[in-house]
Protein backbone atom coordinates (compact mmCIF):
# COMPACT_ATOMS: atom_id res chain seq x y z
CA UNK A 1 0.00 0.00 0.00
CA UNK A 2 1.05 3.35 -1.00
CA UNK A 3 2.18 5.94 1.86
CA UNK A 4 -0.05 9.36 1.74
CA UNK A 5 1.57 12.67 2.50
CA UNK A 6 -1.00 11.95 6.00
CA UNK A 7 0.64 9.23 6.43
CA UNK A 8 4.21 10.24 5.82
CA UNK A 9 3.49 13.35 8.39
CA UNK A 10 2.28 11.24 11.00
CA UNK A 11 4.97 8.75 10.81
CA UNK A 12 7.86 11.37 11.10
CA UNK A 13 6.03 13.05 14.56
CA UNK A 14 5.65 9.98 15.72
CA UNK A 15 9.33 8.88 15.02
CA UNK A 16 10.62 12.07 16.36
CA UNK A 17 8.49 11.78 19.47
CA UNK A 18 9.39 8.12 20.63
CA UNK A 19 12.99 8.54 19.61
CA UNK A 20 13.78 12.31 19.93
CA UNK A 21 16.52 13.41 17.10
CA UNK A 22 19.16 10.65 18.56
CA UNK A 23 16.64 8.60 17.52
CA UNK A 24 16.95 9.79 13.88
CA UNK A 25 20.80 10.23 14.39
CA UNK A 26 21.02 6.42 15.65
CA UNK A 27 19.15 5.17 12.87
CA UNK A 28 20.73 7.16 9.96
CA UNK A 29 24.43 6.84 11.25
CA UNK A 30 23.97 2.79 11.83
CA UNK A 31 22.56 2.77 8.00
CA UNK A 32 25.60 4.26 6.88
CA UNK A 33 27.74 2.61 8.87
CA UNK A 34 26.40 -0.55 7.57
CA UNK A 35 26.33 0.62 3.92
CA UNK A 36 30.04 1.25 4.56
CA UNK A 37 31.02 -2.13 6.13
CA UNK A 38 29.44 -3.77 2.78
CA UNK A 39 31.22 -1.74 0.75
CA UNK A 40 34.87 -2.87 2.55
CA UNK A 41 34.16 -6.24 3.08
CA UNK A 42 33.02 -6.64 -0.97
CA UNK A 43 36.11 -5.04 -2.28
CA UNK A 44 38.54 -7.52 -4.31
CA UNK A 45 41.87 -7.75 -4.39
CA UNK A 46 44.34 -5.45 -4.99
CA UNK A 47 47.63 -6.98 -5.87
CA UNK A 48 50.34 -6.76 -4.74
CA UNK A 49 48.93 -6.14 -1.18
CA UNK A 50 45.80 -7.79 -0.85
CA UNK A 51 45.56 -10.97 -3.11
CA UNK A 52 42.63 -12.25 -2.25
CA UNK A 53 39.13 -10.84 -2.48
CA UNK A 54 37.77 -9.68 0.03
CA UNK A 55 33.75 -10.18 -1.01
CA UNK A 56 34.81 -13.90 -1.69
CA UNK A 57 35.81 -14.58 2.17
CA UNK A 58 33.01 -12.80 2.74
CA UNK A 59 30.59 -16.06 1.39
CA UNK A 60 33.49 -18.98 1.61
CA UNK A 61 34.96 -20.09 4.89
CA UNK A 62 38.86 -20.68 5.47
CA UNK A 63 37.95 -24.12 4.34
CA UNK A 64 36.25 -23.20 1.19
CA UNK A 65 33.03 -23.96 2.24
CA UNK A 66 30.25 -21.68 0.93
CA UNK A 67 28.17 -20.05 4.05
CA UNK A 68 24.36 -21.10 4.46
CA UNK A 69 22.00 -18.17 3.41
CA UNK A 70 20.84 -18.46 7.11
CA UNK A 71 24.12 -17.70 8.45
CA UNK A 72 25.40 -14.78 5.68
CA UNK A 73 22.52 -12.99 7.33
CA UNK A 74 22.88 -13.74 10.45
CA UNK A 75 26.86 -12.41 9.62
CA UNK A 76 25.12 -9.17 8.11
CA UNK A 77 22.51 -8.92 11.25
CA UNK A 78 25.21 -9.21 13.94
CA UNK A 79 27.48 -6.78 12.20
CA UNK A 80 24.74 -4.25 11.60
CA UNK A 81 24.47 -4.15 15.43
CA UNK A 82 28.43 -3.49 15.86
CA UNK A 83 27.74 -0.68 13.42
CA UNK A 84 25.07 0.55 15.64
CA UNK A 85 27.26 0.27 19.02
CA UNK A 86 29.42 2.45 16.51
CA UNK A 87 26.78 5.10 15.87
CA UNK A 88 26.06 5.61 19.36
CA UNK A 89 29.78 6.18 20.14
CA UNK A 90 30.01 8.72 17.46
CA UNK A 91 26.61 10.50 18.93
CA UNK A 92 28.08 10.21 22.86
CA UNK A 93 30.65 12.38 21.16
CA UNK A 94 28.47 14.90 19.81
CA UNK A 95 27.03 14.97 22.81
CA UNK A 96 30.22 15.78 24.60
CA UNK A 97 31.10 18.71 22.22
CA UNK A 98 27.21 19.89 22.44
CA UNK A 99 26.63 19.23 18.38
CA UNK A 100 23.65 17.90 19.20
CA UNK A 101 21.46 20.27 19.16
CA UNK A 102 23.33 22.50 16.57
CA UNK A 103 22.69 19.20 13.43
CA UNK A 104 19.52 20.82 12.35
CA UNK A 105 21.24 24.13 11.40
CA UNK A 106 23.99 25.14 9.09
CA UNK A 107 26.70 24.42 11.45
CA UNK A 108 29.12 22.77 8.64
CA UNK A 109 29.60 26.64 7.68
CA UNK A 110 31.88 26.91 10.77
CA UNK A 111 35.08 25.39 10.78
CA UNK A 112 35.17 24.62 14.52
CA UNK A 113 32.42 22.89 14.05
CA UNK A 114 33.37 20.69 11.05
CA UNK A 115 36.84 20.05 12.98
CA UNK A 116 34.90 18.98 16.00
CA UNK A 117 32.60 16.67 13.58
CA UNK A 118 35.74 15.31 11.99
CA UNK A 119 37.05 14.12 15.56
CA UNK A 120 33.43 12.72 16.48
CA UNK A 121 34.02 10.44 13.76
CA UNK A 122 37.61 9.73 14.90
CA UNK A 123 36.47 6.86 16.87
CA UNK A 124 35.68 4.57 13.78
CA UNK A 125 39.52 4.31 13.54
CA UNK B 1 37.58 -8.62 -19.24
CA UNK B 2 36.33 -8.38 -15.93
CA UNK B 3 32.55 -6.56 -15.15
CA UNK B 4 33.06 -6.56 -11.38
CA UNK B 5 32.23 -3.34 -9.56
CA UNK B 6 33.24 -4.08 -6.46
CA UNK B 7 35.69 -1.36 -5.19
CA UNK B 8 39.62 -2.90 -4.59
CA UNK B 9 40.67 -3.72 -1.13
CA UNK B 10 43.12 -0.67 0.62
CA UNK B 11 46.28 -0.88 -1.00
CA UNK B 12 47.80 -2.01 2.15
CA UNK B 13 48.91 -5.27 3.59
CA UNK B 14 47.34 -4.79 6.52
CA UNK B 15 44.24 -5.25 4.78
CA UNK B 16 45.07 -9.33 5.08
CA UNK B 17 44.34 -8.96 8.42
CA UNK B 18 40.48 -8.12 7.91
CA UNK B 19 40.62 -11.62 5.53
CA UNK B 20 42.26 -13.11 8.34
CA UNK B 21 39.47 -12.03 10.61
CA UNK B 22 36.90 -12.94 7.83
CA UNK B 23 38.34 -16.61 7.51
CA UNK B 24 38.55 -17.53 11.38
CA UNK B 25 36.77 -20.67 12.14
CA UNK B 26 34.08 -18.35 14.81
CA UNK B 27 34.48 -15.47 12.55
CA UNK B 28 33.06 -12.32 14.81
CA UNK B 29 31.25 -9.45 13.72
CA UNK B 30 33.02 -7.03 16.44
CA UNK B 31 36.30 -8.14 15.39
CA UNK B 32 35.70 -7.89 11.26
CA UNK B 33 34.34 -4.45 11.68
CA UNK B 34 36.87 -2.88 14.03
CA UNK B 35 39.82 -4.14 11.86
CA UNK B 36 38.06 -3.59 8.65
CA UNK B 37 37.38 0.20 9.61
CA UNK B 38 40.55 0.53 11.43
CA UNK B 39 42.78 -0.46 8.37
CA UNK B 40 40.44 1.17 5.62
CA UNK B 41 40.18 4.48 7.78
CA UNK B 42 43.98 5.29 9.09
CA UNK B 43 44.54 4.80 4.76
CA UNK B 44 42.96 7.90 4.28
CA UNK B 45 44.83 11.44 4.90
CA UNK B 46 42.03 12.63 6.56
CA UNK B 47 38.53 11.47 7.93
CA UNK B 48 36.57 14.45 6.69
CA UNK B 49 35.69 12.18 3.19
CA UNK B 50 33.64 9.38 5.49
CA UNK B 51 32.27 12.02 7.78
CA UNK B 52 31.59 14.94 5.29
CA UNK B 53 28.81 13.54 3.32
CA UNK B 54 26.66 11.92 5.93
CA UNK B 55 27.11 15.13 8.65
CA UNK B 56 25.11 17.30 5.52
CA UNK B 57 22.19 14.68 5.91
CA UNK B 58 22.17 14.59 9.29
CA UNK B 59 21.45 18.09 9.29
CA UNK B 60 19.14 18.33 6.10
CA UNK B 61 17.10 15.15 7.17
CA UNK B 62 16.82 16.72 11.29
CA UNK B 63 15.63 20.12 9.66
CA UNK B 64 12.86 18.76 7.64
CA UNK B 65 11.99 16.32 10.64
CA UNK B 66 11.22 19.01 12.84
CA UNK B 67 10.01 21.57 10.43
CA UNK B 68 7.30 19.01 9.98
CA UNK B 69 6.43 18.32 13.28
CA UNK B 70 6.71 22.13 13.38
CA UNK B 71 4.22 23.43 10.41
CA UNK B 72 3.20 20.06 8.69
CA UNK B 73 4.89 18.38 5.87
CA UNK B 74 3.25 20.37 3.09
CA UNK B 75 4.78 23.30 4.63
CA UNK B 76 8.21 21.55 5.00
CA UNK B 77 8.22 20.11 1.45
CA UNK B 78 7.19 24.09 0.32
CA UNK B 79 10.32 25.63 2.18
CA UNK B 80 12.68 22.93 0.57
CA UNK B 81 11.33 23.44 -2.94
CA UNK B 82 10.56 19.49 -2.63
CA UNK B 83 8.20 18.53 -5.51
CA UNK B 84 6.32 15.68 -4.13
CA UNK B 85 4.86 12.85 -6.52
CA UNK B 86 1.46 11.66 -5.52
CA UNK B 87 2.32 8.33 -6.36
CA UNK B 88 5.51 7.77 -4.78
CA UNK B 89 5.36 10.18 -1.94
CA UNK B 90 7.87 8.75 0.68
CA UNK B 91 10.40 8.02 -2.39
CA UNK B 92 10.26 11.46 -3.32
CA UNK B 93 10.67 13.43 -0.25
CA UNK B 94 13.71 11.59 0.31
CA UNK B 95 14.82 12.16 -3.00
CA UNK B 96 14.20 15.58 -3.11
CA UNK B 97 16.12 16.04 0.74
CA UNK B 98 19.32 14.49 -0.90
CA UNK B 99 19.05 16.40 -3.51
CA UNK B 100 18.95 19.89 -1.28
CA UNK B 101 21.65 18.21 1.27
CA UNK B 102 23.93 17.15 -1.62
CA UNK B 103 24.07 20.76 -2.92
CA UNK B 104 25.81 22.03 -0.32
CA UNK B 105 28.30 19.51 0.28
CA UNK B 106 31.76 19.49 -1.52
CA UNK B 107 31.74 17.95 -4.97
CA UNK B 108 34.82 15.80 -4.47
CA UNK B 109 33.03 14.30 -0.96
CA UNK B 110 29.85 13.72 -3.08
CA UNK B 111 31.35 12.86 -6.21
CA UNK B 112 33.21 9.82 -3.76
CA UNK B 113 32.34 5.89 -2.86
CA UNK B 114 31.45 7.79 0.90
CA UNK B 115 29.35 10.32 -1.25
CA UNK B 116 27.10 7.65 -2.66
CA UNK B 117 27.10 5.40 0.51
CA UNK B 118 25.79 8.32 2.39
CA UNK B 119 23.09 9.24 -0.19
CA UNK B 120 22.16 5.44 0.05
CA UNK B 121 21.88 5.64 3.55
CA UNK B 122 20.40 8.88 3.83
CA UNK B 123 17.28 7.81 1.20
CA UNK B 124 17.02 4.56 3.16
CA UNK B 125 16.80 6.32 6.43
CA UNK B 126 14.54 8.69 5.31
CA UNK B 127 12.08 6.30 3.85
CA UNK B 128 12.33 4.24 6.80
CA UNK B 129 11.20 6.97 8.74
CA UNK B 130 8.20 8.02 6.87
CA UNK B 131 7.06 5.08 6.52
CA UNK B 132 7.11 2.90 9.32
CA UNK B 133 6.67 6.26 11.69
CA UNK B 134 8.78 5.03 15.44
CA UNK B 135 8.83 0.76 14.50
CA UNK B 136 11.54 1.91 11.93
CA UNK B 137 14.07 1.83 14.77
CA UNK B 138 12.48 -0.64 16.88
CA UNK B 139 12.30 -3.40 13.94
CA UNK B 140 16.36 -2.41 12.49
CA UNK B 141 17.58 -2.50 16.48
CA UNK B 142 15.58 -6.13 16.89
Amino acid sequence: MTTTKADAEKNLREFLDRHGKDGFLRLLLTNYLFELAMYYLHSEKNPPAVKEDTSYRFYVDGKERVYKPEAIERFKLDLRKECEKKALLIIENLKKMQLIEKLDTDFMADPKVAELIREAFESLT
Amino acid sequence: MGTSRAAKAPATRRWNAVIGTLKAPERNANAVLNVAFSVALNTLPTISPVSAPIVFGVSEGLRFAVDVRERGLDSAVKREAIRVSEQYVVPSISSGLWDVASSKIDPQYLNSPFGRLAELAFKKTMNQVMSKGAEALAKETE
